[in-house]
């Protein structure tokens, strides 16, 4: 399939099947991975979760790397038991995995000429990625003489010149540097969808997630702990890295009306608005105070705890307070001059929270 | 090679060379090259031209070239088989082989040429029932000498193609398979290109060592003129009537050695 000829579809009926269905299982010594993947025609799907959850692991077990138990469809045919050369699946590696004795030309036309096209044939089709990919004025280039961006260009082009359904990327942004990054990453957002007929993407930077995913799959540990669409997963995190990763205090609580008990503690969280059963509440560190005396006759969350680490984030300084009636660590958010203050201050501090700023959402 | 110049050379780009280093460094380079330079004062220039134009000498030399380059040859189609299968990670068994495969580094070839005979001789492991078959035997023969060269020149092969293979990133592999690539085009088209230098200078090391091959040759072919005497066998049996042309003809396999290592550095031998 050539550039262009990608039916970015709207038709969502259920009965339609997947692009991908996969249901894999990897053992590796202690670490199991068991996940679980949809993906629609079309349809960008990241893979988000810290270093050493598994992410890599279910691209190379898809592109046929590592050994995988399970099942996996693509396009309507069963891969799990075909060689890595013949499933149709382009990977593009973290740190691109260019052939260093190739030019760019060489190293994009080197799909077409594997799968037995001609040379003139399979220069003609590098010839076109890199033009669609800005890339005509390295074609003679070798991988050493390019550019961290340039270099993602030409991993991105040699995936997608060997016309796969499906397009994997390994941290495709995590080699770059800041500005590079910018830039590649809304260039990916421009072309993944139009690159081959789905993508699956790892990172595990929720930025990459909310500018490149339709859908997000939180994995933690070797398993999908939440699904959802980035916004959702932003607004609504179910796990503790996930809340810290989008700046969020995260804690579990039953709600009973207004009032939700705390799980971890004897504490509780006035919220506004009424909710029943098993929730979690959400509260940005910036509308957390620090006081260094009890308040009196206050309408908030008060909550006393001890510092356990302060530092600096750009121009505000971030201060984690041990809470134990809530049994949690509250992340709080003050100035560089309170923060002095609180240098000074020894003892417990409260901590005040209006309820207005409490988000409250089903666990 | 001053040997003035030689300690300039190792101080400037080291650096700091401690100075008890120095003395032994300049007596080991020196008991490399005076015999060197004891070849080039006795070498009878005057006659050198005699001595390479004479029919022995023309055709030990024409011999050696063809065998050195066939054992290089077979060195290449099998050693490169071998040494990709050495530097597969777990092969069970892996130590023992690449001991077994690069033992004639070590051994006498005297000792190779005897391990050879009682191989392929004609009463030999498989040498006898060939014979029985045929009523051709191996040694004696032009075939016998690659055999030899092959024997002692393939293990430099093995080790340098070896020594690439570690160095590549296997990961290009799993690369080239995900963009449709069979086990077979990867070998060819990445494989092999990535590990140039180390086949180059390896296949170079394997021709100078089939070409300068003495011992296992004589042992296990002979020294017969025009089908197994090599230039070394050549200068052997010049030395013991004729000083002079052995001087000449160990002066024509010197320059062949200084320019096969110069090229082996040079060009060709070069990562990308």
């Amino acid at each position: 399939m050539g550039p262009g000829m990608v039916n970015v579809s709207s038709d969502t009926s259920p009965s339609r099947r997947p692009l991908l269905a996969a249901d894999l299982s990897v053992r590796r010594d202690d670490f199991l991975l068991e996940v679980s993947l949809r993906l629609a025609e079309g349809e960008v799907l990241v893979l988000l979760g810290p270093n050493g959850a598994g992410k890599s692991t279910v691209l190379r077990a898809l592109a046929g790397l590592v050994p995988a138990a399970g099942m996996i469809e693509l396009a309507g045919r069963r891969i799990d038991q075909v060689r890595a050369e013949r499933r149709g699946i382009g990977l593009v590696f973290a740190d691109h995995l260019l052939f260093p004795h190739l030019t760019v030309t060489d190293n994009i036309a080197f799909g077409p000429r594997a799968t037995g096209q001609g040379r003139r044939a399979a220069a003609a089709v590098a010839r076109r990625w890199m033009e669609r990919l800005d890339l005509t004025d390295f074609a003679d280039r070798r991988p050493g003489q390019l550019s961290g961006g340039q270099a993602q260009r030409v991993a991105l082009a040699r995936a997608a010149a060997g016309a796969p359904d499906l397009l994997l990327l390994d941290e495709p942004l995590a080699a770059l540097d800041g500005r590079t990054r910018l830039r590649v990453r809304s260039d990916l957002r421009r072309d993944l969808r139009t690159l081959a007929r789905g993508a699956v993407v790892v990172t595990h930077d929720p930025v990459d997630a909310m500018v490149l995913a339709d859908r997000v799959l939180v994995i933690e540990g070797g398993a999908i702990v939440q699904e959802g669409a980035p916004t959702d997963l932003a607004a609504r995190p179910r796990t503790d890295y996930l809340a810290q990763l989008f700046g969020l205090n995260l804690i579990p609580g039953v709600a009973d009306g207004s009032v939700i008990r705390a799980v971890g503690g004897a504490g509780s969280i006035t919220v506004a608005g009424t909710h029943h059963g098993g929730v979690f509440t959400t509260f940005a560190p910036s509308s957390v105070s620090i006081l260094v005396e009890q308040p009196r006759g206050s309408p908030r969350n008060v909550w006393s705890g001890d510092i356990v680490r302060v530092e600096p984030i750009g121009d505000r300084v971030r201060v984690d307070v041990a809470v134990p009636e809530l049994g949690e660590t509250v992340r709080a958010d003050v100035t560089p001059a309170a923060a002095a203050e609180l240098e000074v201050h020894h003892g417990p501090v409260w901590l005040a929270v209006k309820a207005m700023e409490v988000a409250v959402h089903p666990r | 090679m001053g040997t003035a110049s030689g300690v300039a050379d190792i101080r400037s780009p080291v650096g700091r060379v401690p100075g008890l280093l120095v003395a032994p460094a300049v007596i080991g380079a020196l008991l490399m090259v005076i015999p060197l330079l004891g070849l080039v004062a006795r070498t009878p220039w005057t006659e050198l031209v005699g001595i390479l134009t004479s029919a022995g000498t023309g055709q030990s030399l024409g011999l050696s070239l063809l065998t050195a380059t066939l054992a290089t040859l077979v060195a290449l189609i099998l050693g490169v088989p071998l040494a990709v299968v050495l530097a597969r990670p777990g092969l069970p068994g892996a130590g023992l082989l690449r001991a077994l495969v690069t033992v004639p580094l070590v051994l006498p070839p005297v000792v190779g040429g005897v391990a050879l005979f009682a191989a392929r001789g004609r009463t030999g492991l498989r040498g006898a029932p060939a014979y029985e078959l045929t009523g051709w035997a191996l040694p004696f023969s032009t075939a016998a000498v690659v055999v030899a060269q092959t024997f002692v020149a393939m293990p430099f092969l093995v080790l340098g193609v070896e020594g690439a293979l570690r160095g590549l990133d296997d990961r290009l592999l799993d690369a080239a398979a995900t963009l449709g690539a069979t086990p077979w085009h990867t070998f060819w088209t990445i494989t092999l290109p990535l590990v140039r230098p180390g086949l180059v200078s390896g296949a170079v090391l394997a021709w100078a060592r089939a070409l300068g091959e003495f011992g296992a040759t004589i042992t296990f072919a002979g020294n017969f003129p025009g089908t197994t005497r090599t230039l070394p066998l050549q200068v052997y049996t010049s030395l013991q009537s004729d000083a002079a042309t052995a001087i000449g003809l160990s002066m024509i396999m010197l320059a062949v050695s200084i320019m096969v290592l110069v090229a082996a550095r040079g060009r060709w031998g070069r990562a990308w």
